[in-house]
């Protein structure tokens, strides 16, 4: 098979503005306070930090390295990318098997986090307003009540479809002019509003109580602390560095399909991580657990889901110049959200060029419909039931928690084990900086896999044990209410259309060798 | 704040921030 013309990046870094673009979102801001919050602070930053050592950056060179390879062969999504790598050792009919099961895992779990994640960043871009037009300014009504009343009315529904029609006009420009030019305006404000916030955050004193203090939140975060260090602080942390760097999802390998053959990975990957987790644990973790701690105290902090949206309004206003800062925290939220999920529309409208061959434009249309179409039951619960998210919290306990991390399996496996050493040849080709050996053997090969195996085979057995994660258990979401079972129906029906999806896709270009079971399209 | 929160805190950002300026800085030189 000759090697595909495709579009390409326009510049370095535009490169790394876009993917350290995709990395951030709401992970970043909205969910690393909570989760972090809620692990115990010190207790959660250590295995965080571990996790982030020995599968996070192992497994972000394994996805660059999966998409450039790929991308050579015109492909854009997982299932192919995959299938052409687990061949190097493996039958063509049992390296489709592993195709289809990662194309069929990143096509759902695409979809499915869109159908909460675009109206969590609609949620945003009205806070923003809320913010700038007194929204929640009366503090005679509690904030819980003005986000309820907010996700309970579906005229505020405008601000999601504002937010899915605006991703779906950047990604119809295509990469260059569509994805780069918005990063290159997102990523830099991203930066500035952070620092703003955490100067501001840093100055406000003690406005409430005498020992409530910003550097008591920080305080709180620090402190290494090795006594409560649990099991379940251990698997909230590792999930966050999935969510955190969008692995176990194919849009860093979708990004890197856009690379040129001789294209950098080591030191892009690496700038990339590293940019991610300034904006995660410097400016994440210095604004939104200060502040809440500087004005709520420690109770404050343990908002949950809600800490973004329902206590820090609290706090805005209250606070001197609360209705700027709060829309600066918003647009934040938003602009973070923005960059991410572009590049899962762009993950889908590759897929609807690669497969269905339409252009861009209609591409992008599609997924704009496809968008609303799963979007709706999790926009509509809330306005039916006051409060209710049994939908979302479904889907993202399947999802979030589940889905990634099979995939990042999946991924390291077949490049670690089934491409074996020439895995490291392909990660260095062109490469600035050069992988050593030894920290693809150990690293890549053995820690990232075995943790990674370690930390489903635990999560099974701590969930079937009743134990939860965020607050969510097994027996909480199967028993939860029919929007909660209905959620979990979709969550396996998408997982299995998108299982038959891949493995069609992946027949269509390499079905003759697949039918003789032996390799006739040969691959460098 | 007590001084292992500091120490902590201070070596992750640090780490970090060094990290990202190494990165950075790399890839603009290798841009012009």
């Amino acid at each position: 098979m000759s090697e595909s013309k495709r579009e390409s990046w326009g510049s370095k870094i535009g490169l790394i503005l876009a993917m350290a673009g995709n990395a951030i979102g709401l992970g970043n801001f909205w969910r690393f306070p909570y989760v972090a919050a809620k692990g115990g602070g010190g207790a959660f930053m250590l295995p965080y930090f571990i996790a982030l050592i020995f599968i996070g950056i192992p497994l972000m060179f394994v996805e660059w390295n999966l998409g450039k390879t790929g991308g050579r062969y015109g492909h854009g999504t997982l299932g192919p990318m995959v299938y052409l790598e687990a061949r190097t050792k493996l039958k063509p009919r049992f390296a489709l098997g592993w195709g289809a099961a990662a194309g069929g895992l990143a096509f759902a779990v695409v979809i499915l986090v869109n159908s909460y994640y675009n109206q969590i960043i609609g949620w945003t871009l009205g806070y923003s307003w809320l913010s700038l037009t007194g929204g929640y300014a009366d503090v005679g009504k509690s904030t819980v009540d003005v986000f309820l009343d907010y996700i309970g009315n579906p005229v505020n529904m405008v601000f999601w479809i504002a937010a899915l029609a605006a991703l779906g006009f950047a990604v119809r420009r295509g990469i260059q002019k569509g994805i780069e030019a918005w990063a290159r305006v997102m990523m830099p404000l991203i930066y500035v509003f952070g620092i703003a916030l955490i100067i501001r955050t840093l100055t406000l004193g003690t406005p409430v109580r005498p020992d409530w203090s910003p550097l008591k939140g920080l305080e709180f975060i620090w402190t290494p602390d090795w006594k409560n260090l649990n099991f379940g602080s251990a698997l909230s942390a590792a999930g966050q560095i999935f969510f955190t760097l969008s692995l176990g999802m194919g849009i860093i390998a979708n990004y890197a399909s856009y690379l040129k053959p001789d294209d950098d990975i080591v030191l892009s990957s690496f700038t990339t991580i590293s940019l991610n987790e300034f904006a995660e644990v410097i400016l994440g973790g210095t604004i939104a657990i200060p502040i809440a701690f500087a004005f709520l105290g420690p109770d404050g902090i343990g908002a949950s889901v809600g800490l973004s949206f329902i206590s820090l309004p609290n706090v805005f206003r209250t606070m001197v110049g609360g209705s700027f800062f709060g829309a600066f925290w918003f647009l934040l939220l938003f602009f973070a959200g923005f960059t991410s999920a572009i590049a899962m529309y762009n993950y889908l409208v590759a897929l609807l060029e690669e497969d269905m061959g339409v252009n861009r434009s209609t591409g992008a249309l599609i997924v704009f419909g496809l968008y609303v179409l799963v979007g709706l039951p999790v926009g509509i619960e809330p306005t039916l039931i006051r409060g209710s998210t049994a939908y979302l919290d479904a889907v993202d306990f399947w999802v979030g928690n589940v889905f990634l991390i099979v995939l990042g399996l999946i991924e390291i496996i077949v490049v670690g084990w089934f491409v074996g050493k020439k895995g490291l040849d392909q990660i260095n080709r062109g490469s600035y900086w050069k992988l050593p050996g030894w920290y693809y053997r150990w690293f890549v090969q053995i820690s990232a896999p075995l943790l990674i195996l370690v930390f489903l085979v635990g999560y099974v057995l701590y969930l079937y044990q009743g134990g939860s994660i965020l607050g969510n258990s097994l027996k909480n979401i199967a028993s939860g209410s029919p929007w909660g079972l209905a959620g979990q129906f979709v969550v396996f029906l998408v997982l299995i259309l998108g299982i038959i999806q891949t493995s069609r896709s992946i027949r269509k270009t390499y079905g003759s060798e697949i039918a003789a079971n032996a390799i006739q399209i040969v691959k460098e | 704040m007590n001084t292992s929160a500091l120490v902590f805190m201070i070596a992750a950002w640090a780490v970090i921030i060094a990290a990202a300026w190494v990165g950075l800085r790399a890839l603009l030189k290798r841009s012009k």
